[in-house]
């Protein structure tokens, strides 16, 4: 038969023009920087509790722990904006001290930016209770368990280190879509 | 349900010998999507990853966006993804392939519904009238581009549509709906779901009816009901148990093989159990699931009643090991067997095939911006006759078969998948991906004893080999937070080899060379926008000309050098506007002079579809649309089959 629509030629060159001009434009742009934990996060970090393995009560006290002047005043107006629903969680969002961290009765921690991880590392271990940051480098160096960030893209990111060390454990779904450190 | 004892038996002693306690949940497709901001899916790899992570070209439609097109079927979905070809040749009659290698029956494309096939082994083909979903209770339609064989096995060959629907446990959602519109279309549809125990069963019962007449005919030729069952229970706080019982009957008027009109009748009968359970092994999965089709066809040249039986085993274990290493490995059992009909053998007389297959996926996180997944499958087909066996007659290349080569005839395939992704920042991914799918000749390919148009220097039909499809692709996404979209640029490369057609022949081999551009996106004041175009170029390389006896391998001329798709959406006060558009450019299809066993060809000058629907939310769960698919004229030739009608209808929907 002969062909009913002749003039058919390989496109090999617009394809490649098209895909570098592409490429050009996708490394223009910046990556966006990390801010410190929002209403957002939270309601991610109420999501998240639901994948625990043993998973914790409906409602939920959050530490949210501060170590200075800075990190308290973050602390008290993160506090205003994140209590109530998250997910299938409650959160009831406690300011806390980091030294009076043991004594908080906490199921979840959140530490507020520049706060040091180390009370938070025992606790977690102690107490077998999730840490949550959004400074990912304390989940790189196994001080604090989960770093949530939504700027741009929702990353979580796990130590699996400080997981085998607690025993905190998650669905399998859920750990297959987690980037563990 | 025309269910044999021994079937449920198998597919029930498959589905519970896993059922030892587990320690954690199976994938929550709801809870997932909240959790990650965007869809979740199984379908790349086997294990649950959010749909810009994937190494695979993927695109998932979500249910709010079927809702806004309208669409009253799949095909009306499916026409509006890039990368998809749909052509409707009827009313009632449609096929869709990923990147053209279209034609009546396709049997180059895997459609499940939460991963049960869906598709009929006798042609390899997709009833898509006959698949027992209700729209509303579609969560996403996944749909995977390029051969994805190495998971899923035969017919993933060009690629994949995985319709995933609510959970009965997961989501508690239950909807009625009623529609009336032109044409005499009537339909009515019912999705309830409850709980019970405190949320550990849930139980969905879905019915639903349709008709209308068919284009052009006046005549109600067109009629679809469908019912299913499922439940799904949370045995243990981490063993769930699911039960699926489906049923529909349809009655289409439909194209044939050889682009022959009829009247086509399917009675089609499913039943599914699986067990999942998280264990300290992993996440263990089994399943057994069976299913009967009888298939009647009136053609002008005689009836043809097919009966077509599929009972299929699964088991697999999804693990991780460290925390850079996922793994799945698999096993499948499947046995699938139809009558002969063509060969006026009575219909106890059968040919079928078994199939052993052992499939490994390893997904590899190489840093947190590359991964590696590699997936390799290996099966094994063994041939077989029951009952009484036509006499081969002879001339055809080597000797004819007897009754012992039909039940000793093995076909051994490999397949393989293979995705390198980079992410190269918050906002870029890379994908390089390769992938060899494999189609084995359908039971209709393998029962042809030499009769019909058959080339004389053909092998006889039993040994046909399989056709094999490569694909090379290097992907491209980008977010655009400027104007909160995402653009997504796709290269590919494929060769189709040892092409399979009704031919009764491996027809030669054929290549497809294109890109897909594609930019979706929404503003925080209701507005969204996607748009989309696909370029490709097929060269044929077959030893048969198309057209001669029963060829009609034609892909060179049968896929649109380009197509277009743009949509327009706007959210005003409680109304929701859409307007889903596509265009494409000519191609040559087929079509079938008085029911003659010959076909010729048509070219189809381009043309646009424009669907449109207007919605007016008296509450967040009731609603009433005024909808329209190819609205921009009465009626216009976009294939061989029937020219395609403008459709209106008036749609009440509830949802609770």
């Amino acid at each position: 038969m002969k062909n009913p629509l002749p003039g058919r030629r390989r496109e090999s060159g617009r394809i490649l023009r098209s895909l570098a001009m592409f490429a050009l434009l996708g490394a223009a742009v910046l990556t966006p920087a990390e801010a410190g934990f929002t209403a957002k996060d939270a309601q991610i970090l109420g999501r998240v509790l639901g994948f625990l393995d043993p998973a914790p009560p409906s409602s939920v006290t959050l530490a949210l722990v501060y170590d200075s002047a800075a990190s308290k005043a973050e602390a008290d107006a993160l506090a205003g904006q994140i209590a109530g629903k998250a997910g299938n969680f409650t959160l009831v969002p406690k300011v806390v001290k980091a030294s009076d961290l043991g004594g908080s009765g906490a199921n979840a921690i959140l530490l507020m930016s520049g706060v040091s991880a180390g009370a938070a590392t025992d606790i977690v271990k102690t107490k077998k209770i999730p840490c949550f940051t959004s400074d990912s480098a304390l989940v790189k160096n196994g001080t604090c368990l989960i770093s949530i960030t939504t700027e741009g893209k929702v990353e979580i990111l796990v130590s699996g280190t400080l997981q085998k060390a607690s025993g905190v454990g998650f669905g399998a779904a859920f750990r297959m879509m987690i980037t563990e450190v | 349900m025309n269910i044999s004892m021994k079937s449920l038996l198998v597919g029930g002693t498959c589905a519970l010998c896993f059922s030892f306690a587990g320690q954690a949940q199976s994938v929550d497709y709801s809870a997932l999507q909240d959790t990650f901001g965007e869809p979740v899916t199984t379908s790349a790899t086997g294990k649950p990853q959010r749909a810009s992570d994937v190494p695979a070209d993927m695109e998932i439609i979500t249910s709010d966006e079927i809702r806004r097109m309208g669409a009253h079927s799949i095909p009306d979905v499916l026409q509006f993804v890039t990368g998809m070809d749909v052509r409707q040749y009827t009313a009632s009659n449609s096929e869709a392939n990923v990147r053209g290698e279209i034609q009546t029956t396709t049997p180059r494309l895997l459609v499940l519904v939460n991963g049960r096939q869906v598709y009929l082994d006798y042609y390899g083909y997709v009833p898509w009238s006959s698949i027992p979903v209700q729209m509303s209770e579609i969560r996403q339609i996944e749909v995977v581009k390029g051969p994805a064989s190495a998971l899923f096995g035969f017919n993933a060959y060009s690629g994949v549509i995985n319709i995933i629907t609510n959970s009965p446990l997961k989501d508690n959602v239950s909807t009625v709906e009623g529609e009336y519109g032109t044409q005499a279309y009537r339909h009515g549809s019912a999705v309830l779901t409850h709980h019970f125990f405190g949320d550990t069963l849930g139980v969905k019962l879905a019915a639903g009816y349709s008709k209308n007449h068919e284009f052009g005919t006046g005549n109600p030729q067109d009629m679809q009901r469908t019912a299913e069952f499922e439940a799904r229970w949370q045995m243990l706080s981490n063993v769930e148990i699911g039960l699926e019982a489906t049923r529909a009957e349809t009655s289409d008027f439909e194209l044939s093989s050889l682009n022959t009109f009829g009247n086509i009748q399917y009675g089609i009968s499913s039943i599914k159990g699986d067990v999942l359970a998280d264990t300290s092994l992993g996440l263990l999965s089994a399943e057994g699931h069976t299913s009967h089709a009888n298939i009647k066809k009136h053609f002008s040249f005689g009836d043809l009643i097919y009966s077509d039986n599929l009972l299929q085993g699964k088991a697999s274990d999804l693990f991780k090991i460290g925390t850079d290493n996922t793994f799945r490995v698999s096993v499948e059992y499947r046995d699938t067997s139809n009558n002969v009909p063509s060969l006026g053998l009575p219909m106890s007389s059968r040919i079928g095939y078994t199939v052993l297959s052992g499939s490994a996926m390893w997904d590899w996180q190489i840093s947190p911006k590359w991964s590696l997944t590699n997936s390799l499958r290996f099966d094994h087909l063994v041939t077989y006759w029951d009952g009484q066996f036509a006499t081969y007659p002879v001339g055809l290349k080597g000797t004819p078969p007897t009754l012992a080569d039909y039940n000793n005839h093995t076909i051994d395939a490999v397949s393989y998948n293979s995705g390198l992704v980079y992410k190269m920042s918050d906002v870029d991914t890379f994908r390089l991906l390769a992938g060899h799918g494999v189609q084995v000749p359908s039971l209709l390919d393998l029962s042809n004893l030499g009769t019909g148009a058959t080339v004389g220097a053909a092998p006889y039909s039993l040994y046909l080999k399989p056709s094999y499809q490569d694909n090379y692709e290097i992907g491209y996404d980008r977010k655009l937070a400027e104007i909160n979209s995402t653009l997504h640029l796709a290269v590919f490369h494929k060769v189709s080899t040892n092409l399979l057609q009704y031919a009764k022949v491996n027809s030669g081999s054929s290549i497809e060379t294109g890109f897909e551009l594609g930019l979706k996106g929404q503003s925080a004041s209701g507005l969204r926008w996607n748009g989309s175009y696909t370029y490709r170029s097929v060269s044929d390389h077959v030893g048969i000309a198309a057209g001669t006896g029963t060829n009609l391998i034609d892909f060179q001329n049968g896929t649109p050098k380009s197509k277009v798709v743009a949509g327009l959406g706007y959210n005003f006060k409680k109304f929701e506007i859409d307007l889903q558009g596509r265009w494409q450019s000519s191609y040559v299809d087929w079509y079938n002079i008085n029911y003659a066993m010959a076909v010729h060809p048509t070219t189809i000058k381009a043309y646009p579809v424009l669907d449109a629907r207007v919605a007016y939310n008296f509450t967040p769960g009731l609603s009433l649309a005024v909808s329209g698919t190819a609205v921009t004229k009465t009626q216009q030739v976009e294939t061989g089959g029937l020219p395609v009608e403008r459709r209106l209808y008036v749609t009440v929907a509830e949802s609770f």
